[in-house]
């Protein structure tokens, strides 16, 4: 395998800018345009299908709506029960709970399919402009972008049966794809005479099902830029895998204290994942056998101060580039996170997330394909604090940092060393989605957010050039609102 | 005649739209289906509901809270002095 296979697939596999629009639920593909071709022919017309359904329901049957999106309809809640901010994906207490119990909690009315539609528009502004172009299709700087449309699955399916399963245009790599997906069944019971909560899941996206937003599929920030440079390093838990798997397992919440989550992964082949309409898999790194995950939390209400510690990891065997002539990779990834909420006041919460990950990677197929080090290591580290005023204005702030060996075959940087660090602000405003908002089908964020990079791919050097101004509108409905068959 | 080849954008057509008939197929099949109708509320334990207050929140400071003891949003009894984890302070 030539160093450059090596380097594209390892770019394809640590795409940062990947990791980043999946944190906010929102992944996005590889510039791919050959992956249009292969997904048109099923998720594209699905879509299509739901949409025109939907958008026919909503004209013809114009019933009074109760609350968006499908989530909210399902509970009778406003959105700001579920989520700090009144917009996803940032859960309050209650937000866990309903996903602890498998999305199938709701107040005993029927609903129609819980369909919700979702729109992210932006603008994009780097302080230096990139050439030829920030995608294809794009100018150098000051992008206007249509993020993604996205259309979800998101509710009870049968008692204690639930899903949360998404289908996304992207609109910069201009594909359709599969996205985020959960399907669980919970149900709750006793165990030592206290509250236990058990089920399974089967989801696309290793912390994808986790109640906490400390891990990286649903971290701050919740949106970022498609269009900006993103750091060539990443873990493979931090978005590696996702959507090229699908896992399946096993978890418990014992007395609201313990949770404990045992899920094997199996990465999908790639016609699959072609079919599917995730980008980049040509060339891409191939992992092999079952991919183990687990995850082990605390957590406990002291007073109007909730607190959670927990662990996470997983071990994979990875092919780089899909080339298994060398053997396998030995990667393994552990990583310890913490959560911090203040309830003392619903009309000013604060909360603050952090996660430290490690990664530890054994070499060998990497280094006899393409002359790495026989061992590397990663790590990243990132906190943001946020404070929500009536659940409508919310300021944030993040300190982000990875780094780790240097080895120029591996992270494909200048100087080998993979290092990046700076800061995120943003300040979101969200009109709608609280119990007296006068439109309760829809709701709306717009976020204004400022990337700060004080070192970009292990160079302080030019690395405010990538510092990225990024204004993003979030507008989310639910499809069928208020209809009762 | 029998033996001549389909034409694959015909074909391919009829896969899409079979694909869509299905898809709306299970979209539609999928509704929700809930018990009874029990007044439009959720289960106690749904919303974590416990009859002690959690810090200065308690249910009777609570603008979906019904005196004397009911919720417009819980099942079952509700103790003023309880709380949930869908508290709403009054206005």
């Amino acid at each position: 395998m030539q160093l450059s296979d090596e380097n594209a697939s390892m770019s394809s596999s640590y795409d940062f800018r990947d990791a980043a629009a999946e944190m906010s639920g929102a992944r996005r593909c590889g510039h791919n345009h050959e992956s249009l071709k292969g997904t048109v022919s099923f998720l594209s017309l699905f879509f299509i299908t739901v949409v025109a359904l939907s958008i026919w329901a909503i004209c013809f049957k114009p019933t009074p709506a109760q609350a968006v999106p499908s989530f909210s309809q399902q509970t009778g809640q406003p959105c700001s029960s579920c989520h700090v901010g009144a917009y996803g994906p940032q859960l309050t207490a209650f937000g866990r709970a309903f996903k602890l119990g498998g999305y199938a909690d709701g107040n005993g009315e029927q609903h129609f399919p819980p369909l919700s539609l979702m729109l992210e528009s932006s603008f994009t502004h780097t302080n230096a402009s990139q050439h030829p172009e920030a995608a294809p299709g794009f100018g150098p700087n000051d992008n206007f972008a249509t993020d993604q449309i996205s259309l979800f699955y998101a509710g009870r399916i049968a008692p204690s049966f639930g899903a949360f399963i998404q289908t996304t245009y992207d609109g910069i790599g201009n594909v359709f794809t599969w996205d985020n997906t959960d399907v669980r069944y919970a149900h709750r019971g006793s165990l030592f005479g206290d509250d236990f909560t058990y089920g399974v899941t089967v989801n696309n996206n290793p912390t994808v099902q986790d109640l906490w937003n400390s891990t990286p599929a649903w971290g701050f920030p919740y949106a970022a830029s498609g269009l900006a440079p993103s750091p060539a390093a990443a873990s493979l838990l931090d978005g590696g895998l996702s959507q090229q798997v699908m896992g399946a397992g096993i978890y418990g919440m014992w007395n609201d204290l313990v949770y404990l989550e045992f899920t094997g992964y199996e990465q999908l082949a790639r016609d699959t994942q072609s079919a599917l309409g995730v980008g980049g898999v040509h060339g891409s790194d191939a992992f092999g056998g079952v991919i183990p995950y687990w995850r082990l939390a605390l957590q406990h209400d002291f007073g109007d101060h909730y607190v959670e510690i927990g662990t996470l990891g997983l071990n994979a065997r990875r092919y780089p580039g899909g080339d298994a002539s060398a053997g396998a990779d030995n990667i393994t990834d552990t990583a310890v996170d913490a959560n911090y909420q203040w309830t003392g006041d619903p009309d000013n919460l604060v909360s603050a997330h952090a996660i430290l990950i490690n990664e530890n990677m054994n070499l060998g197929a990497s280094r006899a394909l393409s002359s790495t080090n026989p061992s590397d290591n990663l790590e990243t580290f990132r906190t943001d604090l946020s404070y929500s005023y009536k659940n409508t204005y919310t300021p944030s702030v993040q300190y982000f940092r990875t780094w780790g060996s240097s080895d120029a075959a591996l992270w494909g940087t200048a100087n080998g060393s993979p290092n990046s660090q700076g800061f995120v602000a943003e300040l979101a405003y969200v009109p709608f989605g609280k119990p007296d908002s006068f439109i309760p089908w829809f709701n709306g964020r717009l976020a204004l957010q400022y990337v700060a990079y004080t070192e970009f791919d292990g160079t302080t050097a030019h690395a405010s050039d990538n510092n990225t101004i990024y204004l993003n509108l979030w507008l989310s409905t639910d499809l069928f609102a208020g209809y009762s068959p | 005649m029998a033996n001549e080849p389909q034409d694959p954008s015909r074909r391919a057509f009829a896969q899409r739209l079979a694909t869509c008939a299905v898809g709306a197929a299970i979209i539609l099949g999928l509704r929700p289906r809930f018990a009874a109708a029990d007044d439009g509320k959720m289960e106690q334990k749904a919303v974590q509901y416990q009859d002690k207050p959690k810090g200065s929140q308690q249910c009777d400071k609570c603008s979906l809270f019904q005196p004397p003891n009911a919720c417009k949003s819980v099942q079952g009894t509700i103790s003023p002095q309880g709380w949930c984890a869908i508290f709403t302070p009054k206005a």
